[in-house]
């Protein structure tokens, strides 16, 4: 299903507001690039090693 | 986001559908958890209007900074563990199988939703008013929310006002669930049996956890589910208004029955020859049935009780006088 619009626009401006977030508030960071795993076994083994917890996108794209 | 590890999934072949539960006619959906598969809260949700109306940044940052404060939590042992719920996949579902894997097309996100109603439809465990009346509005209840504030109450109308809600308040639970953003809300609201009267939302004010028993009005969980072209849901192309009992009096019809008036006929009711309607007409019966404890118009009653693909009798008053006419209800087949 194409993903509307609106939603598109929702999802990029969550992947740029990654680069600006961090934990000392709105700075900058834009060494701090956003990984997206594609594949969910995968980012549970990363989670289990670094101890963060996990953000969880699902879409549907055409 | 730097401080979470993220994933981006856009098949569902081998997704965990129970684990990963949620209404399957949201296209974009968030999940905070953990590596334990323990989910802190969802993130999405929408409503009838627009597929976006509850989605913000502002009120993400709010989801991903408490998403942050649970998973210290969780890390110290000061969460309480829930339950996994038995793994579900695509793949126990022969007609979804058939439909997308087995022809090499995606399992996308709303047809998981269709095709699980239609294996309902098919074992007899169907309940129209949950599983077709997926999640109610909030609104509907006087909710209206500081949307880039997450669950922090803007206005409280109708029946929360009533039982105290305030602007101002944030929404903490829903009959004992915690709640962190509207995506949680809206998922355990449409958990709530439709056949209940009350639900306690608890709000915090001023620091402190406040109940509040929200009486629930009748057909709460109504919504216009047009958009969401469900196969099971028997599409009947016109709308009417209930009569008033003064209207049914005077045409002698039952106090307590369902009759309506046709407001709106949709073009392609002609265009498909489902049925000859036309705006003005009263519906006061369908199949001879005239009265339902749940349907207040003929056209919910023929969406609760009949089959998407069924034809009906209607029984219609057209310039004063009666008369019986069918109705084709359509059956929704290929979607993408």
């Amino acid at each position: 299903m194409l993903m509307r619009k609106r939603e598109r626009y929702f999802a990029l401006a969550v992947a740029a507001a990654g680069l600006l977030w961090s934990a000392a508030g709105r700075a900058v960071a834009q060494e701090d690039r956003i990984f997206w795993f594609s594949d969910y076994k995968e980012a549970l083994q990363e989670a289990k090693k670094t101890q963060k917890p996990i953000f969880l996108e699902f879409r549907c794209e055409a | 986001m730097s401080q979470y590890v993220c994933v981006r999934l856009v098949k569902n072949d081998d997704s965990d559908i129970a684990l990963f539960d949620r209404d399957w006619n949201n296209t974009l959906y968030f999940f905070i958890m953990n590596a334990d598969e323990q989910i802190y809260m969802r993130y999405g949700g929408r409503d009838q209007v627009s597929d976006d109306t509850y989605l913000n940044l502002s009120s993400l940052e709010v989801a991903l900074r408490q998403g942050l404060e649970l998973h210290q939590k969780y890390l110290q042992g000061e969460l309480k563990k829930t339950e996994r719920p038995k793994p579900s996949h695509p793949r126990d579902y022969p007609l979804l199988v058939e439909r997308t894997i087995g022809r090499g097309a995606c399992v996308e996100c709303h047809l998981i939703g269709d095709y699980i109603n239609l294996h309902k439809e098919r074992d007899g465990t169907l309940d129209k008013m949950k599983d077709l009346y997926r999640s109610p509005d909030i609104k509907t209840i006087g909710i209206h929310l500081d949307i880039p504030k997450g669950l922090v109450v803007k206005e409280a109308l109708g029946a929360v006002q009533e039982a105290g809600m305030r602007p101002g308040d944030r929404i903490a639970a829903l009959n004992g669930t915690p709640v962190w953003t509207f995506g949680d809300f809206q998922y355990y609201y449409d958990k709530v049996d439709r056949r209940a009267q009350q639900v306690q939302i608890t709000v915090e004010r001023d620091g402190k956890p406040i109940d509040l028993t929200v009486a629930l009005p009748k057909l709460w969980w109504l919504t216009d589910i047009g958009w969401r072209q469900s196969s099971v849901d028997p599409r009947v192309y016109f709308e009417s208004r209930p009569l008033t009992e003064a209207e049914k009096r005077e045409l002698g019809l039952k106090a307590d029955g369902f009759a309506g008036q046709v407001k709106s006929v949709d073009s392609l009711a002609k265009m498909l020859g489902t049925h000859q309607l036309q705006v003005g007409d009263i519906i006061y019966g369908v199949d001879g049935v005239e009265q339902d404890e749940i349907a207040n118009t003929p056209e919910l009653f023929i969406k609760l009780r009949k089959t998407a693909g069924q034809t009906v009798t209607l029984s219609v008053i057209r310039d004063g006088k009666r008369q019986q006419m069918q109705l084709n209800t359509l059956r929704m087949n290929f979607r993408k």
